[in-house]
């Protein structure tokens, strides 16, 4: 049983850690506005982040989002920049508030009831012994 | 009948889902704006602060910026060059903001992925007199929003972002939104 | 020509309309003949379509310019070699080659298949009618590509020209056959669910044609994005976009139904359970087509949107109530399940597998639909891209390579705990000093790198050792150790066809994590003779031709790689940069030159579009990836240098999974069949 608890609790440890941040402002500057042209939407491609995008605006916005990490913003404050610019759909994902909740319910739920349905599996098999 | 609780659960999400993609599907319209070159008029929403400044470098070396033009209306241009409906709206902006100088009506134009060379030639030709900036790596543009050329930003005599049009715009629908907003002016006098 | 193809087509929609009515009849009457000849109308639907495919792939050869589809899709300058992408590259075309991949199958499966005299068979071949009459109902009358131009031409439009690539050859027509051929295990489980008492009958054909289905949607994604990774030149090979969301949705319910069919084959449970897994397969099938085909949603992979979204959202609605109707109104008859006996079983472990499947499945389906749900509730836009099912499916998908690990350790009915610590001691402690090792080598804040790599090493390592242990056994009564590892394999090709194809995963995951977490990228321009270094290369950019072609203006740029210390080139490096640029003729001593790579930049100016083809230079290890961004004017190139850790196992990683798939689906011989244990 020893192995059990083990795996245990290195998937709660796991999942404690992964949806604890990583400090993104900790890493250099060409470092950040690779993850950040990741994480923003080219506005005239479809479906395309900067990163993917050959367009002039993509890279323009590309150089936007080095000059402003120079002059000390954070992300946040870039992301913020361009939503005012762009609305939110330049975001690769909506932020975290209003109906937008939801994109993280569902999922939540979606495992949660899935984890319910195994565990009655399991009382059952129990039960029946 | 824990059966059918169970069919209506499962039903239910599903037919929101089949209720939400009718619905967007029914609305969708066939919009394709390639190449950051748009094609056709309209309005489009202004998602930037209403009272947004700007400092542009003209091509004369001047830095400017609203406040150097109280009182007046601004239409920002955003323009280029090689851009095909732009070269088609040239010699309507220059005989506009000819027309229209005296009336409180000032025109600015931003060039976008342009060279210098490309930018006179095009004045020169057009006639074009009234105030122009390179804007090489387009972060004015984007500072205001713009996804493609041309595209014009209207503010107000008060300082104010009233409209934000996109594509190509000929004389009469200029006309049309010049006059409504002198024609405001004068009545707040 | 275009007659013959139409009136083929008119044709083979009487025929599978025949289909339907004479099997339902049939069955009413109970008129064996009657079914009999309306199974044979499948095989003359075939036919009919095939006459179509032919008298379209004539048309495109005889350069018949008359026809609006041939117009719109080539050209007298294309190469014919191109009629084959050409076929496919727009709706009509591509809907009348997945109806002939349709029929073709369906064909060949009841022609072939042992149960042609079961009672599933006339229900099964209504539902398989019932579709075919569908997709050659849009063909005729929505999507009819035989339809004739209302004026005169010489020439056509042409091929789009980024389908101008050898991806496309394969690509496409694998992802759409992997989704229609999803109808034939559909049809035949809902075919027994309707005939209703045994639910077993057509267990060993859904299985087939599923992993059929299965290994070739998995191949058409393969594909798809090595096809992306080596031409396309955006850098990355999967971006979670709709249109591969909606290939990936059916082929994860299809690999939950693959793992769990063996538990109906095996122990009799699970019967609904797979029957469901299939409904929900072919319904996500529909709704990729209802996507591609004009759907609501936002993509690259732009298919020319049209009013056959609505047709298609109707079918998909159809399928939808077909499949509940049909399951509710036979549920209540059926309830003779087995029972699981203990958790500690491998039965268990599939249930847990479906489960983690299933999750991603839905949470890829939300993020798919979010962007329309938000679109129409609060009408404001968003994106649901890439971060977001990283990090929702980024877990589930490490937990799923857990479970590949335990699977192998545990015994059908039940696993003897103690015998089970035994067995999970070796890889778990392995892949815990992996994670230990690997957290004191890359440093903690890639801890996620660590225990996803921890994962893989467990889930590969109990492969290992389930073979190894079962070799010795062999080995031990006399056998050669190549002939007893491969006796063994062959002793149950479903189980070990099963690993060969886990391997293959396992290899794509150590891509993806490599090139997501350890990926560096540095974006230069540089004039000629100048270099970018990145890490320790150095990639110097030595010549530039410009090629003008009537329909392309070309400019390849000619770059040599080196292999180099850095340390020799302190001096130039830049602060808040991972690459640094290099003045001409200045070099290391101890640079190694290991390649060179030709980067292309092609401007086709009749359809204003650009394509990039990048350059890489493999290694199992890395690979290092440039992307031409521009040619600027005063002669610089600017370029994108990235260094892809263990992206070649992407690529790898194919012919094992062709090979798993293959040796699972491969028939066991007669005389073997009573020893598959």
């Amino acid at each position: 049983m020893l192995h059990q608890k083990k795996v245990l609790i290195f998937l709660s440890l796991f999942f404690i850690l992964f949806f604890g941040c990583i400090n993104e402002n900790d890493l250099t500057l060409e470092q950040r506005s690779y993850q950040l042209s990741k994480q923003i939407m080219c506005p005239i491609c479809d479906a395309q982040t900067l990163d993917q995008s050959q367009s002039q605006l993509a890279k323009d916005m590309k150089i936007t989002i080095l000059n402003q990490l120079s002059e000390g913003k954070t992300n946040e404050q870039i992301r913020d920049f361009f939503v005012n610019r762009y609305g939110e759909e330049v975001l690769a994902y909506p932020p975290q508030k209003g109906l937008n909740i939801f994109l993280w319910i569902i999922p939540t739920t979606i495992f949660v009831t899935g984890v319910l349905i195994i565990l009655n599996t399991y009382k059952n098999i129990k039960k029946r012994k | 009948m824990k059966n059918r609780k169970k069919i209506i659960l499962a039903l239910l999400p599903i037919s929101l889902l089949i209720i939400i993609l009718l619905i967007s599907s029914l609305g969708k319209s066939d919009d394709n704006n390639q190449l950051g070159v748009n094609s056709s008029f309209s309005y489009a929403p202004i998602a930037i602060p209403e009272d947004k400044d700007f400092t542009i470098k003209t091509l004369l070396g001047d830095q400017i910026s609203k406040k150097d033009y109280p009182g007046k209306i601004i239409i920002l241009d955003f323009w280029s060059s090689w851009c095909i409906p732009c070269i088609q709206e040239g010699p309507v902006l220059s005989n506009l903001s000819k027309e229209w100088s005296d009336r409180n009506v000032q025109f600015l134009g931003v060039s976008v992925w342009d060279t210098k060379e490309n930018v006179l030639d095009f004045i020169n030709k057009n006639d074009i007199q009234y105030p122009n900036a390179i804007d090489k790596n387009g972060q004015i543009a984007i500072d205001f929003g713009v996804r493609g050329i041309p595209e014009k930003i209207i503010i107000d005599s008060k300082g104010k972002i009233i409209h934000r049009i996109i594509g190509p715009s000929t004389k009469p629908s200029l006309e049309k939104i010049l006059d409504q907003l002198t024609t405001e002016i004068l009545k707040n006098n | 020509m275009s007659e013959l193809g139409y009136t083929c087509l008119l044709l083979g929609l009487c025929l599978s309309l025949y289909g339907i009515i004479g099997n339902l009849v049939g069955i009413l009457t109970n008129s064996p003949e009657l079914i009999i000849s309306s199974r044979r109308s499948i095989y003359m639907t075939t036919l009919s379509v095939s006459i179509s495919v032919i008298s379209l792939i004539y048309l495109f050869i005889s350069n018949d310019f008359s026809v609006k589809y041939v117009h719109d899709h080539s050209n007298l300058a294309m190469d014919k070699s191109y009629v084959w992408v050409a076929f496919y590259s727009g709706n009509e075309g591509s809907l009348l080659y997945i109806t002939f991949i349709l029929t073709f199958a369906s064909s060949i499966v009841l022609r072939f298949s042992k149960l042609k005299n079961k009672d599933i068979i006339p229900w099964s071949t209504t539902i398989l009618s019932g579709v075919i009459f569908f997709y050659i109902l849009v063909l005729a009358f929505f999507a009819n590509p035989f339809e004739h131009m209302n004026k005169e031409v010489v020439d056509g439009i042409g091929i789009n020209p980024l389908l101008l690539h050898p991806g496309m050859f394969s690509h496409p027509p694998m992802l759409m056959a992997g989704l229609a051929i999803i109808t034939i295990p559909f049809a035949f489980a809902n075919g027994s669910l309707i005939n209703g008492n045994k639910l077993d009958d057509w267990v060993d054909i859904g299985r087939i044609t599923t992993l059929l289905s299965w290994g070739i949607l998995g191949i058409g994604m393969l594909l798809g994005a090595w096809w992306a990774y080596t031409i396309l030149g955006w850098g990355g090979y999967w971006s979670w976009d709709p249109i591969e969301n909606v290939a990936l949705m059916p082929w994860l319910a299809l690999t939950a139904f693959i793992h769990s069919i063996m538990v109906q084959k095996r122990r009799g449970m699970f019967q609904i359970w797979n029957i469901i897994l299939l409904n929900i397969a072919f319904i996500l099938a529909q709704f990729g087509t209802f996507i591609n085909r004009g759907g609501p949603v936002v993509s690259v992979h732009s298919f020319a949107s049209s009013t056959l979204g609505y047709i298609f959202l109707g079918f998909l609605i159809f399928s939808l109530i077909f499949s509940f109707t049909i399951f509710f109104w036979r549920i209540p008859k059926i309830r003779s399940e087995r029972n699981m006996e203990s958790f500690l079983s491998r039965e268990a472990s599939f249930l847990i597998n479906n489960f983690l499947l299933l999750c991603i499945t839905f949470i890829t389906l939300w993020g798919v639909i979010y962007p329309v749900f938000s679109d129409v509730i609060r009408d404001i836009s968003v994106t649901v891209a890439a971060p977001y099912f990283n990090r929702t499916n980024g877990p589930l998908l490490i937990l799923l390579v857990l479970m590949m690990g335990i699977g192998p350790l545990l015994n059908w009915r039940k696993s003897d705990p103690k015998q089970l610590v035994n067995k999970i001691f070796f890889p778990l402690t392995i892949s815990l000093l992996i994670i230990i090792i690997l957290i004191i080598f890359i440093g903690l804040e890639k801890y996620l790198a660590a225990i996803a790599f921890g994962s893989l090493s467990f889930a590969i390592i109990s492969i290992f050792q389930d073979w190894v242990q079962n070799t010795k056994i062999r080995i031990s009564s006399g056998d050669n150790k190549f002939f007893a590892w491969w006796n063994l394999i062959n002793s149950n090709r479903q189980r070990h066809g099963g690993y060969i194809v886990h391997i293959s995963i396992i290899m794509i995951g150590m891509g993806v994590i490599g090139t997501n977490f350890f990926d560096q990228r540095t974006d230069q321009a540089i004039f000629l003779e100048e270099s970018i270094v990145l890490d320790n290369y150095r990639i110097e950019y030595i010549d530039l031709i410009e090629n003008t072609k009537p329909d392309r203006i070309t400019s390849s740029a000619y770059m040599n790689i080196y292999k180099i210390n850095p340390s020799e080139y302190k001096e130039y490096y830049e602060e808040e940069s991972n690459g640094y640029k290099i003045p001409k003729n200045i070099r290391g001593i101890n640079d190694k030159k290991i390649g060179n790579i030709i980067l292309k930049h092609e401007f086709f100016p009749n359809f204003n579009q650009i394509s990039v083809r990048s350059g890489i230079l493999s290694t199992p290890i890395e690979d290092l990836y440039v992307i031409p961004r521009d040619f600027l004017e005063d002669g610089r190139i600017g370029l994108a240098v990235s260094i892809n850790p263990l992206a070649s196992w992407l690529w790898i990683s194919g012919p094992f999974f062709i090979f798993g798939t293959i040796f699972a689906l491969w028939p066991t011989s007669r005389n073997k069949k009573n020893n598959n244990f």
